[in-house]
């Protein structure tokens, strides 16, 4: 009977976890994505080196949302309670 | 003790509580879903002014594109009283997972809707001062503005689709795991969808006004900058899509 406890409180911190751990990467890499879009305005020619270097820089920002998902994908399946 | 706990929640009369519980779910999905949708379009109200006050030559363009940009960031505050009125009027089967999901429910479609609301809202204003500063450029930066803004509404969609599960599930209990475990994952995944579609909503709506103001100042460069609007905007959106993803597992999985 603990175990339902146990499992019920792992699910909610999964959607704890995926569901907070969201907000700050979709910030992040808008605001890179807002910045890129302004640079190439600035300088059309310099569009695949800022990019690179906004796909690099969001790619960097997302690695606490993979954080996120793999503690709540682990706290789904592999929490037994 | 544990076992008498999970007893008493399987024996337990939960007509009352679900009553309450699909009530509070719609106020938390129009009392959280007003929030981006009333920021978002004074964003936009606010940029209009600004820009007004420079050029007044251009006032009606500046009306009209802050109207449309307005009526796009209402979307996620629409989608939040739809949600809010499935919940009030509602007639969920009593029993503990259905307080879960209704209250689930609210909280998806409420908190998904602020980062929606709030970067349409950022697009639209973005495009106001981009059209006061040039009026030439009003065909091109409404374009974009609306494909932005199209993409910044996307975790508020994802929301809905969740919050519409959720609120419909009326045979929760025929998936595994105990009446606890599904209940608590009902609220999760509406937790998770609607937490998750803030930041998106917002970032995305940060890249679609960078892209507005953009092609304000360079309208030449139109299809460059929204190319880069929509990869950029694209990958802002992969966490909202894996917390989709993850409340999607706790309602069908679990």
């Amino acid at each position: 009977m603990e175990e339902a406890i146990v499992r019920a409180a792992a699910l909610l911190g999964a959607g704890l976890a995926m569901g907070f751990g969201a907000i700050g990467p979709g910030v992040g890499e808008g605001f890179a994505a807002g910045k890129a879009c302004e640079g190439v305005a600035k300088r059309p020619e310099e569009a695949a080196l800022l990019t690179r270097t906004m796909l690099i820089g969001q790619a960097v920002s997302e690695s606490t949302g993979i954080y996120s998902l793999v503690i709540a994908i682990l706290l789904i399946f592999v929490v037994k309670g | 003790l544990a076992a008498d706990f999970i007893d008493w929640l399987a024996n337990h009369d939960w007509s009352y509580a679900t009553s309450a519980a699909k009530l509070f779910g719609g106020a938390l999905a129009m009392g959280f879903g007003a929030i981006g949708a009333g920021v978002g379009e004074g964003i936009t109200a606010g940029e209009a002014i600004d820009s007004g006050a420079r050029q007044p030559a251009a006032a009606g363009e500046l009306v009209r594109i802050m109207l449309i940009g307005q009526a796009i960031a209402e979307t996620s505050g629409i989608f939040a009283l739809v949600i809010a009125f499935v919940l009030m009027f509602g007639a969920p089967e009593p029993s503990l997972e259905m307080v879960g999901a209704s209250i689930g429910a609210g909280l998806a479609m409420g908190l998904g809707a602020i980062g929606s609301g709030v970067g349409a809202g950022i697009a639209g204003g973005k495009a106001a001062a981009s059209i006061g500063r040039n009026p030439r450029t009003r065909g091109t930066v409404t374009m974009n503005m609306l494909i932005g803004q199209a993409l910044t509404t996307s975790p508020a969609v994802f929301c809905l689709v969740v919050s519409v599960l959720l609120a419909f599930a009326q045979q929760l209990d025929k998936y595994m795991g105990s009446t606890l475990q599904v209940a608590v994952a009902a609220f999760a995944a509406g937790l998770c969808v609607g937490a998750g579609g803030i930041g998106p909503g917002f970032g995305t709506g940060l890249a679609a006004g960078g892209a507005c103001d953009a092609i304000g100042r360079n309208p030449d460069v139109q299809t460059d900058v929204t190319r880069m609007m929509l990869v950029g905007g694209a990958v802002s959106q992969s966490t909202a899509i894996y917390a989709f993803v993850i409340s999607l597992l706790l309602i069908l999985f679990v």
